[in-house]
């Protein structure tokens, strides 16, 4: 993002003004681009309409449960929002091949996943937003372990009301595209926007697109097109399915910790052929599960606090948290 | 003097504990509930028996720690009440920090049920005036495996090691793996102590041993004072 004052920054397509310590204005602008910014327009109402998607659909999440970084509507467009340290990665969804992935594995777009894929991507301009692994975020120290499995839970999640809210209104979500950001306690929220700039949506029936492909590949229309998804979006009665929000915690025996569990299977294991064996541990595995996210705020620090001096002995125990799908 | 003995759910050594503490002159067991954290007030010291609090899900004596009476007795241990935990009452002292260390599964990974012989430590504690004398006292447990990361340093803390019937401090006179041979141990005020063997099953001669009258003894000596 360009500063041009002191507490505003622009993006591509929207404005950021930081009010006070915990919050921001964003401000939907009118732009359009795509490659980068190779191609880029102006289109009356573009703002407007993204504003009031993105608050109708965050709206639907926070009922889900999802935590997203929306307080509220302030005018035709902009939002006022929780001030975040945005995560340097998108979270990509994809439920049907198309856009990048096609291109990256050289399939044709309409393939159905059988179950969502999430992939990530650095948010970096300069390098075109390369796909990023996340063995690469974590060396690149760019997010952590668990950070990366709220990450990914949450943009399945996302995916899962989404594609209610679509299918009921008689459309296709292809694929979308999240940010996150976490606040000073370290809580993550779905931030940035959901619009048809960051995802695709298709006719059910016909597979007609009706996103930002419009533009991308001039197919005309695209206002219509954007106008037309939000009045369908808002014409249908939608209630949505809380999500539950699962947590496990790993405990396992330190290392330099004795194992009696372990050394006795180590020795039974003998009996099904496997003999190679230099140690076995046996650890445990507490699974949770919160009705949603946003039902136990600051979850994190409760959690690792109920590991740490009650789940596992840390005489004797390591233990890992992480956020998990089913 | 009123003695409390701690009943959580899973416990099940509380009526050989009550009949052992009743067959002393003066001593008034009472029957504490994990849900009469208030009780606490009324007692002059605190027995926590053996069994199985909470079916010994996580870890043994987890559960009891998590407890609302867990604040209390440690309220009133650190106020100097004497206390004494055996077998899982053991494992809750050290789950809470009462004392130190950690009861892991038997290094043989099986259950243990036997008598040992238990050689008391020099210990700055309420068995003082025991120290050197060898019992034979009966164990009955899964986790008494003694584990601390830095061994030499629970020594000082230690009321008591398996040993020979002589009294030696051998490996093969070890149970369960602890580290040391240690059999018990108490906190830093000597005032709570926590130990694997039973003294509450041997106080009858019908026990088969009488060994554990003099730990219990000299517990209600410092109770008495």
């Amino acid at each position: 993002m360009i500063s041009t004052q002191p507490n505003l920054y622009s993006g591509k397509v929207k404005t950021v003004e930081i009010v006070d310590e915990e919050t921001v204005m964003i401000h939907f602008r009118d732009d359009i681009t795509a490659g980068d910014g190779a191609k880029r327009d102006s289109l009356a109402n573009k703002g407007k309409i993204n504003c009031e998607m993105t608050v109708m659909i965050f709206n639907h999440l926070e009922k889900a449960g999802i935590p997203t970084h929306l307080i509220k509507k302030v005018d035709g467009q902009k939002i006022l929002a929780k001030k975040l340290q945005i995560l340097p990665v998108e979270v990509v969804v994809r439920n049907i091949a198309a856009g990048s992935f096609c291109r990256r594995y050289g399939i044709e777009e309409g393939r159905n996943f059988e179950k969502p894929l999430v992939e990530f991507f650095l948010k970096d301009d300069e390098l075109h937003d390369p796909l990023i692994s996340k063995n690469a975020i974590f060396a690149l120290g760019l997010a952590t372990p668990l950070e990366v499995s709220v990450m990914e839970s949450m943009a399945l999640r996302v995916n899962r009301v989404m594609n209610d809210l679509f299918s009921k209104a008689g459309m296709l979500l292809v694929d979308f595209k999240i940010e996150i950001g976490k606040d000073a306690n370290g809580d993550l929220y779905l931030a940035d926007e959901l619009s048809p700039d960051s995802m695709r949506v298709w006719e059910q029936d016909t597979k007609e697109k009706l996103d930002k492909d419009r533009f991308r590949k001039d197919l005309g229309n695209v206002i219509e097109s954007y106008q037309t998804i939000l009045e369908r979006l808002q014409g249908i009665d939608f209630v949505p399915e809380p999500q539950a929000f699962k947590v496990k915690v790993i405990i396992n025996p330190k290392k330099d910790v004795p194992n009696p569990a372990g050394e006795v299977v180590k020795r039974s294991l003998v009996n099904f052929g496997i003999e190679g064996l230099a140690s076995v541990s046996v650890g445990k595995t507490i699974s949770t599960t919160f009705e949603t996210e946003l039902a136990e705020p600051k979850w994190q620090e409760k959690i690792r606090k109920a590991a740490h001096e009650f789940l596992s002995n840390p005489l004797i125990e390591d233990f890992s948290i992480e956020v998990f799908e089913e | 003097m009123k003695i409390g003995v701690i009943r959580f759910p899973g416990t099940n050594n509380e009526h050989e504990t009550m009949r052992a503490l009743d067959s002393f002159e003066g001593v008034q067991p009472t029957l504490i509930e994990h849900y009469q954290p208030e009780r606490l007030d009324d007692v002059d010291g605190l027995y926590i028996p053996g069994g199985f609090s909470y079916g010994d899900v996580l870890r043994a004596g987890a559960i009891a720690k998590t407890t609302p009476i867990m604040k209390e007795i440690i309220k009133a241990v650190s106020g100097g009440m004497p206390a004494i935990g055996i077998c899982n009452g053991f494992q809750i002292l050290t789950e809470a920090g009462l004392v130190k260390g950690v009861l892991m599964p038997n290094r043989s990974t099986r259950f243990v049920c036997k008598f040992v012989n238990i050689k008391i430590s020099e210990n700055e504690t309420y068995l003082n005036n025991l120290a050197g004398r060898v019992m034979r006292l009966p164990i009955a447990h899964f986790e008494g495996n003694l584990w601390y990361p830095q061994p030499e340093s629970l020594k000082r803390n230690a009321i008591a090691q398996y040993s020979s019937n002589t009294g030696e401090i051998v490996p093969e006179a070890n149970p369960n793996g602890s580290v040391e041979n240690i059999a018990g141990l108490a906190n830093e005020k000597g005032t709570a102590i926590g130990m694997m063997p039973h003294p509450e099953r041997a106080v009858f001669k019908y026990q088969g041993s009488t060994d554990g009258r003099a730990i219990i003894g000299a517990f209600l000596e410092e109770v008495k004072c």
